[in-house]
């Protein structure tokens, strides 16, 4: 039998990601995900949803999802913050492929910021275009398809209905 | 007179290559047909499934040589957590669940836990997997033992006993003088232990592996490679003969 070792290249830890993208420690949350929460999510994102619950991080109006996806045979670590219905931020924090590692680079992660939700006559899709890269392809539709679970998730918290309290409105 | 001679030569050059490009052709009409069947079928395994289904044939698993696979087994009350790589069973059902070799399980009072290497999945009694929290979220790795410090759980890893908040999924170092309830691995019954053999050895080769081998000529062994190198020659003689003998029969010549 041949074994596989699937190498792992560690990019960023789920700590530094979170301390990055929030001031101070956020508690972390769970958005439990109903049958007809993971069809849709399915449906409209193509998206395998197993656990019945997902963790998040959220502070006033932002949130921060760490999502797998599988690229071509191997799952990637990504991490989002979402803030407004846009994508702020977009790390890989661990990628497993052997090739279309060229994703974890700025120039294509920056293509992501500002991006939201848009209906698409197939489903859910990014409201912006995102250059592929060649040889990664696979790599490039899992971020796409991972950024745009993102965004859906992010609709779906308390975070996205944000209020502004007085007390909000002293920490930003 | 040389003219005669040139032209009786080429039919003998041409009659030799017909009788050689039947031959050839009807020893390659076998070797064609897979090489085709599986380069159409490696051309679309996503659609067709062959990169995800597995192969369950006993013999073809005897051929490719997969081994027996270690089991082990926690108890959870009348139930059996069991690990067989790289698969993670409730008795003999297959669960989904969390990476790394399974070291241990705990039965709570609405969910039970698995506790695997790189992390700890939570399932309910149904066997629907609630979460799973990797060690890449934070958790202390590796984790080598899972136990019950009453009213919380508790981890070892090598940096020490943690206790784990399943709901918060925030640990602490554990501080309180507690005797930890660790989870042992024990005998599962032979039954379940077949059943759950059974079922990793035949998640090991996919379909799309059996097409590769096939396309490659790796089926054959460490030959293979080699026999479909010579079939590629004769695919080659057999297209230079065909339009040789073809052209030789074109009218005018």
């Amino acid at each position: 039998m041949c074994v596989l070792s699937v190498h792992a290249e560690v990019l960023m830890s789920p700590q530094n990601f979170l301390g990055q993208s929030f001031e101070g420690e956020p508690e972390s949350k769970v958005l439990w995900l109903s049958k007809e929460l993971k069809a849709q999510i399915s449906k409209d994102i193509d998206y395998q949803f197993h656990q019945l619950r997902v963790r998040y991080w959220g502070q006033d109006k932002r949130t921060a999802w760490i999502l797998e996806e599988v690229g071509k045979e191997q799952p990637i670590t990504m991490g989002f913050v979402v803030e407004e219905g846009k994508i702020i931020d977009f790390k890989v924090l661990v990628y497993r492929e052997s090739r279309g590692d060229e994703i974890k680079h700025e120039f294509y992660r920056k293509q992501f910021r500002q991006a939201k939700l848009r209906e698409h006559r197939k489903g859910l899709r990014l409201s912006q275009d995102i250059d592929g890269i060649t040889g990664a392809t696979l790599s490039v539709r899992a971020s796409k398809k991972a950024a745009t679970l993102a965004l859906f998730l992010h609709q779906q918290t308390p975070f996205s209905k944000h209020v502004e309290t007085p007390q909000t409105q002293k920490t930003q | 007179m040389s003219k005669h001679r040139k032209h009786k030569k080429r039919n003998k050059l041409r009659k030799s290559l017909t009788k050689w490009h039947k031959r050839i052709g009807l020893t390659s009409a076998l070797i064609v047909i897979l090489l085709s069947v599986s380069g159409v079928l490696l051309n679309h395994t996503h659609g067709t499934g062959l990169d995800r289904h597995f192969i369950g044939n006993s013999v073809l698993l005897h051929l490719y040589r997969v081994p027996e696979p270690s089991v082990r087994a926690f108890p959870l009350n009348q139930d059996w957590a069991l690990w067989a790589a790289p698969l993670l069973f409730h008795n003999e059902q297959e669960i989904e669940a969390c990476e790394g070799e399974l070291v241990g399980a705990l039965l709570l009072e609405q969910y039970w836990v698995a506790a695997c290497s790189n992390g700890l999945a939570l399932m309910t009694q149904a066997n629907e997997l609630i979460e799973v929290v990797h060690t890449k979220a934070g958790l202390p790795q590796p984790i080598q033992k899972i136990g019950s410090c009453h009213p919380q759980v508790c981890v070892l890893s090598h940096a020490g006993i943690y206790e784990v908040d399943l709901d918060s999924m925030t640990w602490q170092p554990l501080r309180r003088r507690i005797a930890v309830s660790w989870s042992e691995a024990a005998v599962a019954p032979a039954q379940i232990e077949q059943a759950v053999k059974r079922k990793a050895k035949s998640r090991v080769i996919t379909w799309e592996k059996l097409m590769l081998d096939i396309h490659a000529g790796r089926f054959l062994g460490a030959a293979g490679p080699w026999v479909l190198d010579l079939f590629a020659l004769f695919f080659c003689f057999f297209a230079i003969s065909g339009i040789y003998i073809w052209n030789a029969k074109r009218p005018g010549k």
